[in-house]
């Protein structure tokens, strides 16, 4: 095989009818980067026979670790959505909406598991019983949004290289956004915004025949949402002293069959940076960083909710 | 006539899929492609041929896996066994 550039690879995924058996993609998406590993903690024999050297290794456990970036696609995040620990419900019909809710066991849910497949240079990798456990939601001033989803899973293996296909689907950029500061007061001062919900996917593995992890697993979970923010009254900043929750809600909308929206129920904000000043033409800013606690009215620290026409059961 | 079949499970009907170096169609659709893209996709698939019926389904289905073969070595020849020793009790007649 030729020496190629990146622009030539790809990626899909399919939901593994069995966790860890891999099936071909059945979607495919556009990607920013990606940097999936096939991870092995080898064990170095470094024991006391006479020799300096190191004698040699010894295969130790295995998984597959990483993170992928796209673009927001109402088509494409949905999938990832449902590989993450979140139950969802379905309505409507084309588009559909899917409200996402997190739970808080620490296993997957069946038949949600993914089979990633990337192709580098015309060569397939295929990662097995892949699951989400870290969502990152990005936007700039520039107003495109971006998703980083950290993976964790079991195996890797070559696969047959596959055809690829794209949805025709517009993503998110600017002028589509209405951020409201509380829920319901929507707010003009927000430069750019970062939405973090991490999971603490660990993969597990116990003493068998195989190296690859028994299973994969979520931890505690750590929901935030960091802001830049013009700086122009301390009615948030005394909020900020006072540890006061106070709902936020972020909705990024294409026309009505392309819409993403999340909400923090009972964010608390933590902390609260008035950037100090300094160069003479800089706009007096604040960086935010609120903290997605448990709300009770609610039950449940976040949701989000997104509008395509993709069908996924 | 060789054709590219959609039936992106996913995507509505009639929504434009783009399949890179064929082009744009519907999905639920099948359509006609030349033979200079079949040899390119054939260029890149090098361990694969264009489906027998002429049409390339997509998303394509996974693959049967390998069949499994019996690494276990096949005996071919009578095993060496030593037959048991016997043992003649001499009759102890009266001692």
């Amino acid at each position: 095989m030729a020496t190629d550039i990146m622009a030539t690879g790809f990626m899909g995924l399919a939901f593994e009818a069995t966790a860890g058996t891999f099936l071909a993609p059945t979607k495919f998406f556009p990607i920013k980067s990606e940097n999936l590993d096939y991870v092995q903690s080898t064990q170095w024999r470094r024991v006391i026979r006479g020799l300096a050297d190191n004698i040699g290794g010894i295969q130790g456990n295995s998984n597959i670790a990483g993170d992928i970036t796209v673009e927001c696609l109402p088509d494409v995040i949905p999938y990832f959505l449902h590989a993450s620990r979140n139950t969802f419900v379905k309505s409507g019909i084309t588009p559909f909406t899917y409200t996402y809710t997190p739970y808080h066991g620490a296993n997957p849910q069946a038949a949600r598991t993914l089979s990633l497949t990337v192709v580098r240079n015309g060569v397939t990798f295929g990662y097995t019983g892949c699951i989400v456990h870290h969502l990152k939601f990005t936007c700039g001033n520039d107003g495109v949004l971006w998703a980083t989803f950290s993976i964790v899973g079991r195996d890797e293996a070559t696969q047959t290289l596959p055809t690829a296909t794209f949805a025709n689907q517009s993503p998110f950029g600017a002028g589509m956004y209405t951020i409201g500061v509380p829920t319901g007061s929507t707010v003009l001062d927000v430069d750019s915004f970062d939405i973090n919900v991490n999971d603490n996917g660990k993969p597990e593995w116990r003493l068998a025949a195989v190296r690859t992890p028994q299973f994969v697993r979520f931890g505690q979970r750590d929901v935030s949402v960091t802001m830049k923010r013009d700086f122009q009254t301390r009615a948030e900043y005394d909020t900020f002293k006072t540890l006061t929750a106070q709902s936020i809600r972020i909705v990024a909308a294409n026309g009505a069959s392309a819409n993403f929206q999340f909400t923090a129920a009972a964010a608390v904000k933590d902390p609260y940076n008035v950037n100090g000043l300094g160069n003479q033409g800089d706009i007096v800013a604040a960086d935010l960083t609120w903290m997605g606690t448990y709300d009770t009215s609610t039950s449940k620290a976040y949701e989000i909710i997104v509008i395509t026409t993709e069908s996924i059961t | 006539m060789a054709a590219v079949k959609l039936q992106l499970p996913g995507t509505p009907d009639g929504a434009e899929v783009e399949v890179p170096e064929f082009g744009t169609f519907l999905n639920g659709s099948t359509n006609p492609v030349e033979d200079w893209q079949v040899d390119q996709w054939l260029a890149q698939n090098e361990d694969r041929v264009w489906p027998k019926d002429g049409t390339l389904v997509l998303p394509e289905s996974t693959p049967d896996p390998a069949p499994v073969v019996d690494a276990t070595p096949v005996a071919t020849s009578t095993p060496d066994v030593t037959p048991p020793t016997t043992f003649v009790i001499p009759d102890g007649g009266d001692s």
